[in-house]
């Protein structure tokens, strides 16, 4: 059975794997030989599966589940913990049915006799060696060993091994992931997961037999922003999660189904609180998103919604803090615009990166209503208008969707490093570049990715060499002459950059060359990747300043989690006020705090790189006297005197599904038409043309991935983890010794 | 609900008609005798089908505050620490957390205390429809979370050992 | 490595005839698998291979195609182990990784599963006794304990103080009809009797090299006691052919 390898990380054609006889057959004519559909009869039920499947996928799609502990849906199959035995008719053994291809009218029982007493005989031998220290293990409650033992597993052990169990030296992997390896059932999924997804190619086995062993074979840390997952792979309890070691059990946990907005891609999370306090967040699975990665920012910065948190609302009385009541407070501030003298553009609105769309909405909504246009986001040149413009939805979204990444055959990333900027996402640019002949450029300040590149250069002047063709030829650009469905990933840090204008030029340039490859009705290539969730809802929501109110000299500054802000940015005689979550810098700048909620505590719209709007939800209660963002402003409207016509979530909604229905419609992607984008693009062209090169080399607007925002600043884990990779510290919890300790041959 | 909330509701609910179809808001409104005022606007809106909605609350005598709270109608995804996909093909549906009266430490035991009788309350359908339904005839505002379709690839073990033409870019281990 | 597991499973089973079952010791595997760093073996040594040996490594390199080039590290590691003193450390496994190409803790994975990778320095003779199942029946626990005495008392495992010999227990070689044997380097020693091996050993301790092969007299495996069978001169080529053949 040959199949074409880069096939592996295609979805397949009929979109869920596998579907039950009964559903409808696909006609002859419309199948291609290649993904030709089998059936075969489990338990007695006929089933369809693709061509090509293993037989523990077309068990699942009859509905029978196998227990496993080796095979994962999204990791190479390795055949080894034997525990996915099933019996196939006229097969004289029981087969592993991970490691066996599903065959046309193949018989298979999963629930026979035979197949219970060969799983009960693997089980025997996995738990000969497995310590029984449940009651101290973190996976407790939640380990496949655990529950399938209770099914598979005797109740008493005829394996009198006098010399003990197996021991195994733990391993120190970082400040994130805890080992107990002795608990180790060599599944290897963390090997795999960590050399396929992560691309971290020091974690592997060593040693043979009953010694072997998961490590890094020389003291290393595996320093991954993906490496918290190697947490949720391991079906034992020999990788743990080191923030959460002994915190909770599951099931003293209330999960609720989330979305993350530390970047931009909108990773679907669940987070696991118990009482006041979230304990930890656990990716949840959505193809179109995250698969079932999310980075470890996302995954352990949680600890940073404890500290640093504004609970009330504060007033500075002369150089200090004064804790006030939300009245006071909201007074203030309607004092403090009316004592400023702020009129029209001389307010300013300044959207931070963890703004959510409603008190977007809420803030622009007001800060219209007081006549001004001045809303500018919190980043360099956020003042300006954005060089893209903000008319056309596809000048600043990434258009191809995350999914389609895998499609691309050629890819150009310009000015961004997406192993920092969207962790996840470039887990599927490695797992494309490793299935499919796919080729990368790459214009910017060199970076380590996960996956192999061809570097054309560093600045504006790189790319204009490109677009004009006069680069020397190479794989990338045979690659990219020929794609199909090339890719442009353009970074956001492009439209901060002194040469934004010359570098959208450019690719406006570009995609019209080619723009029959490029801007397709099926195929949109030309990407932007945000790096921070709040940036597509801005710009969705038109959150820009107008050219006059971009030259205007502020009185009255709101900053919303605005907390990137230049201090000298801001006039000291303006009136400052920030709404925020945490005591970061935009506190220390503000006249008045107002407490607003994190994003684990609110219900709120985010809006990621691909404009796909998600609907997270409140998992705790805000802290205090914090409240809802937009409340706050929808209160604030009351006391300076513009109210805003919502005063529910849902009539805020409406009010979003005004401006933008896409805003609403949640947890899908609207595609621009290829007429309308290359409109857009067309806009840039004429609005740049003629922009100078000042050939400033690009820069990584991320240098420390594990602190980025007021959360991840705030949190403990965030920091060990800043020490650790980032500059190579001794982070504090190794206690490997330095004495000198040799092995015997 | 007064009168004019529920007119403004119902408006509201017909202008987001168009995108029921991926996600839905509404609000029971089975209980208002006033039609839903026909929104003119050259957009075809198709009609909602008639469904005979009973509200229960009128009997069963739950607080009329449970209204204001909206419920999310969802299927939980499997748990990604383990392989097991249990419980996932049921809905759920829950109420959203009651903001500052959800949870406090309680001071003497330290205990999460809560004024939230409904956080604890999960309840669990064999379909969306029974959950909607449900969730109308309750006369509750409701958020239904599509399904998200699991896109697994045919695997294969063979695939480990096909012969590559060009330069390798992984070096398989176990 | 683990070829030595029966012999220090026999010793504590006896000595757990005494005990109770519950106090049952904690197992240690008797090699580490992970790499401590020490002052004769870490990354920092330098290890290169020699001009000869360079070539060598290329014309093996050469064997397979471009792009598996990792399917040489079993070869190279062979080559940096003879050439780094019988043993492969650190840098020879990172200086092989760099060579193919290849992740480093591929090589680690490599060197750490086949025993014959010795990862610790050894002795200039490195002697390895068999005791699997035929060598057993034949005698070789009295082999290894002739080693073992003419070696100092040293036990399996160790280097005599000197650093001339290391000796170690090794699972069948594939001389069971010469049973039983060692290996001293390359080259097997067979039909050992107690005395002939404290002859070979003493032999390696002057420096010189014995004759290798059966230490009985006999020759090869053949039967001691006389061919059997096929005991005519067996006819040469061209015997028995026409004329025009022969």
């Amino acid at each position: 059975m040959l199949r074409i390898v880069s096939s592996v990380s295609r979805p397949s054609s009929t979109g869920i794997l596998g579907k039950v006889a009964n559903t409808g057959r696909r006609s002859l004519a419309s199948s291609s030989a290649r993904n030709a559909d089998i059936t075969l009869t489990v338990d007695g039920k006929e089933v369809t599966v693709p061509q090509g499947s293993a037989l523990i996928q077309a068990c699942e799609a009859a509905g029978a589940t196998i227990p496993r502990f080796c095979y994962h849906d999204r990791l190479a199959i390795a055949g080894n913990c034997r525990m996915c035995l099933v019996e196939v008719e006229r097969s004289p053994k029981p087969v592993a049915s991970c490691a066996m291809p599903a065959m046309p009218g193949a018989k298979v029982f999963t629930n026979s006799p035979l197949v219970h007493e060969a799983r009960e005989g693997v089980m025997e031998f996995l738990l000969a060696n497995h310590p029984l220290d449940c009651p101290i293990c973190d996976q407790g409650g939640e380990c496949d060993l655990q529950d399938q033992s209770m099914r598979y597993g005797s109740d008493r052990s005829r394996f009198h091994e006098i010399t003990g169990k197996r021991a195994v030296e733990n391993k120190d992997l970082g400040p994130l992931v805890k080992t107990s390896m002795t608990r180790c059932i060599q599944c290897t999924r963390c090997v795999r997961f960590a050399n396929e997804v992560a691309g971290v190619e020091e974690l592997g086995t060593t040693g043979r037999g009953n010694d072997m062993q998961i490590g890094t074979y020389v003291e290393k840390t595996m320093d991954s922003e993906l490496s918290g997952n190697i947490v949720d792979l391991c079906p034992v309890g020999a990788l743990t999660s080191k923030p959460y070691a002994y915190n909770a059990r599951p099931w003293e946990l209330k999960s609720t189904e989330s979305v993350d907005p530390l970047d931009a891609v909108g990773s679907n999370i669940r987070i696991d609180s118990r009482g006041v306090q979230v304990m930890r967040i656990q990716p949840k699975t959505n193809d179109d998103v995250n698969e079932e990665w999310i980075s470890d920012k996302t995954r352990y910065a949680y600890d940073g919604l404890k500290f640093q948190r504004l609970t009330t609302p504060l007033v500075k009385q002369g150089d200090r803090f004064v804790a006030a009541t939300w009245e006071d407070a909201l007074t203030a501030i309607a004092d403090g615009l009316a004592a400023s003298g702020a009129s029209s553009n001389e307010i300013q609105a300044i959207a931070g990166h963890l703004a959510d769309t409603e008190s977007l909405v809420a803030l622009k909504d007001l800060a219209n209503r007081l006549n001004s246009d001045n809303l500018i986001l919190d980043q360099t040149n956020g003042h300006l208008p954005p060089v893209h413009g903000v008319d056309v939805r596809s000048n600043y979204l990434f258009n191809a969707t995350i999914p389609s990444v895998e499609e691309a055959d050629a890819i150009l990333l310009v000015g961004t490093n997406p192993r920092h900027e969207a962790a996840v996402l470039n887990s599927r640019i490695r797992k494309s570049w490793l299935h499919t002949p796919l080729e990368i450029g790459f214009i910017g300040e060199r970076a380590d990715t996960t996956y192999g590149y061809e570097f054309l250069g560093a600045d504006a002047n790189a790319l204009e060499t490109f677009v004009s063709g006069k680069v020397a030829d190479s794989a990338f650009l045979r690659k990219w002459k020929a794609a199909k469905k090339p890719l442009v990933i353009v970074g956001s840090a492009i439209s901060e950059h002194p040469d934004a204008a010359g570098v959208y030029n450019a690719l406006s340039k570009l995609v019209e060359q080619e723009k029959s490859r490029l801007v397709t009705p099926e195929w949109n290539g030309f990407s932007v990747l945000q790096r921070v969730a709040s940036r597509a809802a801005a710009y969705d929501i038109g959150f820009t300043p107008s050219r006059a109110a971009s030259q205007t000299k502020p009185k009255f500054i709101y900053l919303l989690n605005a907390d990137e802000v230049d201090p000298k940015s801001i006039p000291s005689d303006a009136f400052v006020v920030y709404q925020g979550h945490h005591g970061d810098l935009g506190a220390q700048l503000a006249d008045v705090c107002l407490p607003g909620s994190a994003y684990t505590e609110k219900g709120t719209t985010w809006v990621n790189t691909e404009g796909r709007a998600q609907l997270g939800r409140a998992a705790v209660s805000p802290p205090g006297a914090s409240r809802e963002d937009w409340k706050i402003i929808r209160a604030l409207s009351e006391v300076v005197g513009a109210p805003l016509p919502y005063s529910d979530a849902l009539e805020l909604r409406d009010r979003m599904w005004e401006i933008s229905p896409s805003l609403v419609r949640y947890d899908v992607t609207e595609k621009t038409s290829s007429g309308i984008a290359l409109a857009g693009i067309n806009a840039i062209r004429e609005r740049t043309a003629g922009a100078k090169i000042g050939g400033a080399a690009f820069k990584k607007p991320i240098t420390n991935f594990y602190q980025t925002d007021p959360i991840s600043r705030a949190s403990v884990t965030m920091a060990q983890c800043t020490r650790a990779f980032t500059k190579g510290e001794n982070y504090g919890f190794s206690e490997s010794s330095q004495t000198e300790q040799a092995a015997f041959a | 609900m007064s009168l004019l909330r529920a007119c403004v509701q119902a408006t509201a609910a017909c202008k987001r008609a168009p995108l029921q179809c991926v996600s839905t808001f509404g609000r029971g409104m089975a209980n208002d005798s006033i039609p839903a005022p026909k929104k003119e606007s050259s957009e075809i809106v198709a009609p909602e089908p008639v469904r005979e909605v009973l509200v229960a609350d009128a009997i069963s005598g739950a607080p009329s505050q449970l209204r204001h709270r909206p419920v999310r109608i969802y299927q939980p995804t499997r748990n990604t620490m383990q392989s097991g996909p249990g419980k996932s093909e049921r809905w759920r549906l829950d109420f959203d957390i009651l903001p500052g009266g959800s949870r406090w430490e309680n001071p003497l035991m330290g205990y999460a205390s809560s004024a939230d009788y409904m956080q604890g309350t999960r309840l669990s359908f064999r379909s969306k429809e029974d959950a909607i339904h449900f969730a109308e005839k309750q006369g509750w505002d409701y958020f239904v979370q599509p399904e998200a379709t699991k896109r697994i690839p045919p695997k294969n073990y063979s695939e480990n050992f096909v012969y590559k033409p060009h330069k390798l870019r992984i070096m398989r281990t176990k | 490595m683990l070829s030595r597991l029966p012999k220090c499973l026999a010793t504590t089973s006896r000595a757990a005839q005494r005990r109770f079952i519950s106090t049952t010791p904690q197992r240690k595997s008797d090699a580490l698998f992970v790499h401590r760093d020490t002052t004769y073996n870490n990354p920092k040594v330098p290890f290169e291979f020699s001009p000869e040996n360079s070539k060598r490594a290329q014309e093996i390199i050469a064997r397979y195609p471009a792009q598996y080039k990792k399917a040489a590290v079993i070869p190279l590691l062979d080559l940096g182990q003879r050439q780094n003193k019988g043993w492969t450390s650190i840098s020879v496994m990172n200086y092989v990784a760099n060579l193919l190409e290849m992740p480093p803790m591929r090589v680690y994975e490599v060197a750490t599963f086949y025993t014959m990778f010795n990862r610790e320095p050894i002795g200039k003779n490195f002697v390895q006794v068999c005791t699997t199942t035929p060598c057993m029946l034949r005698g070789s626990t009295e082999i290894l304990n002739t080693v073992c005495q003419q070696l100092g008392g040293i036990k399996p495992g160790e280097t005599t103080k000197d650093g001339k010999f290391t000796v170690i227990e090794v699972e069948c070689q594939g001389a069971c009809s010469n049973a039983p044997m060692l290996v001293v380097g390359d080259d097997f020693y067979e039909d050992l009797t107690p005395e002939t091996t404290k002859k070979v050993i003493d032999a390696f301790a002057r420096g010189e090299k014995p004759k290798p092969g059966p230490q009985s007299g006999r020759h090869t495996s053949e039967n001691s006691a006389g061919f059997t069978a096929l005991t005519s001169k067996p006819y040469g080529p061209g015997e028995f052919c026409s004329p025009e053949f022969q």
